[in-house]
């Protein structure tokens, strides 16, 4: 979703704690904020959000810049918000996932069908963390490499490089399960 | 020797550029036209990314903190955690306002006469003279703290010092020789003894004998003064006072 020539007028609007100008902004950013946090947290990314809806409630009258620089700004808040979660998870004790949540899908892989959000995020979880983070900022986020570079703390140039590798690494892992499944 | 699908798998799949990762991930690229052996990828990438139409057609129901109805309580910050330099910082900052606070104290001699004393011996060491405790005490000596027996002659002052010693010494031997020389025994000694030790104030010994005696005394000066009375011709006045006092103290 595009504010266009609006986005000046809903930011405004937004400051002054405008419902409608706010409830336009939830409804553009939230689900990519929310598929972001649940694709690396899928226990508690709706929490995560809230708290990052939260901070965006609280920092909106400092911000300054355009729709993209919002939409970078947010996400800088939901990866920060989501390495906070994991430092505090790291201090305490944590939940044992299964493989088995993990595995590759075993399914017929059809080029040209679409995959379905559980099997892309089995796929996605394959890859290092870094990886993937770089990734779901790519995609799910819809920035482009310069943003993501500058939410993680990157060169641009790294960042390019890391989602070529993230790619081919995807590319290998899907063409080896599907020469499983051929050959089963 | 390398299996057949091995060559058949190095040939679907190509190496992939820069940019067409980037597009690729930009969703510029439909699996179809995606490079061979990446089909499966874009297929994934579409997966992953968020269908905006279907987004909104689920009708987010905006929460009310959002909204602002909960605006007062996120003006509420919680009080920011501060850092160990920072407590340090502030830990340094206290001892120099002490250090400022208790030297200023020492300039105007404030401080209570130990400190003063410290004070003043200390940043002597380091070139800055401030007074010390007995600075304003002029000629007068410190009796601060002190209770030896100089402080207690000092309060009875120095004539009395001077005094003192001679006349107890001298006084005490002349009591002493009495009572080691005296040929007086029991009442009549103690009475000698008390009588110098008082200079004559003691009654000791006379006890039950002053009426008698003072009656004798008021007897004989009665006498004489009748006798004077007569060898004058009745002009002698001695022992009237005497005898008047007799006759007062006569009970």
């Amino acid at each position: 979703m595009s504010f266009g020539q609006d986005f000046a007028s809903t930011l405004t609007a937004a400051r002054r704690g405008d419902r409608r100008a706010l409830a336009d902004l939830y409804e553009a950013f939230q689900p990519r904020i929310l598929r972001y946090l649940l694709t690396q947290e899928p226990k508690d990314g709706e929490d995560l959000a809230s708290e990052v809806w939260l901070d965006i409630r609280g920092g909106l009258n400092r911000f300054e810049g355009t729709e993209s620089d919002l939409l970078c700004w947010i996400f800088t808040i939901a990866r920060r918000r989501l390495i906070d979660h994991r430092r505090t998870r790291a201090r305490r004790r944590t939940d044992p996932v299964d493989m088995e949540t993990l595995i590759l899908p075993s399914e017929e892989l059809d080029p040209t069908r679409s995959l379905e959000y559980g099997e892309a995020l089995s796929c996605l979880a394959l890859l290092p963390r870094e990886w993937a983070e770089i990734v779901l900022l790519r995609v799910v986020g819809g920035l482009d490499s310069a943003e993501v570079a500058t939410i993680t703390g990157r060169k641009a140039g790294t960042v390019r490089v890391i989602q070529k590798r993230a790619l081919e690494r995807l590319a290998a892992l899907l063409s080896a399960d599907r020469e499983r499944v051929v050959t089963r | 020797m390398s299996l057949w699908r091995d060559f058949d798998r190095e040939m679907q799949r190509l190496p992939l550029d820069l940019d067409t990762a980037d597009r690729l991930l930009a969703g510029n690229v439909p699996p179809a036209d995606a490079p061979p052996g990446y089909e499966t990828v874009a297929s994934l990438l579409n997966g992953l990314r968020v269908d905006e139409g279907r987004a909104r057609r689920r009708d987010y129901t905006v929460p009310e903190l959002v909204q602002g109805r909960c605006a007062p309580l996120l003006e509420t910050k919680s009080k920011p955690r501060r850092s160990t330099l920072h407590r340090f910082k502030l830990a340094g900052a206290a001892v120099a306002g002490a250090l400022a606070c208790t030297t200023g104290f020492a300039f105007a001699g404030s401080l209570p006469g130990a400190t003063q004393d410290v004070a003043s011996s200390m940043l002597a060491k380091v070139g800055v003279t401030v007074p010390g405790p007995d600075e304003h005490a002029g000629t007068h000596p410190s009796v601060r703290g002190s209770s030896s027996p100089d402080v207690a002659a000092s309060d009875r002052g120095e004539e009395n010092d001077k005094a003192a010693p001679e006349n107890g010494e001298g006084k005490g031997a002349e009591i002493s020789e009495l009572a080691t020389t005296t040929e007086l025994t029991g009442v009549e000694k103690g009475a000698a003894i008390s009588t110098l030790a008082s200079d004559g104030k003691s009654q000791a010994g006379h006890h039950g004998q002053a009426t008698a005696d003072h009656r004798a005394a008021t007897n004989q000066t009665s006498d004489g003064a009748a006798t004077a009375n007569e060898a004058s011709g009745g002009h002698s006045t001695a022992g009237m006072d005497n005898a008047a006092a007799g006759q007062a103290h006569r009970p």
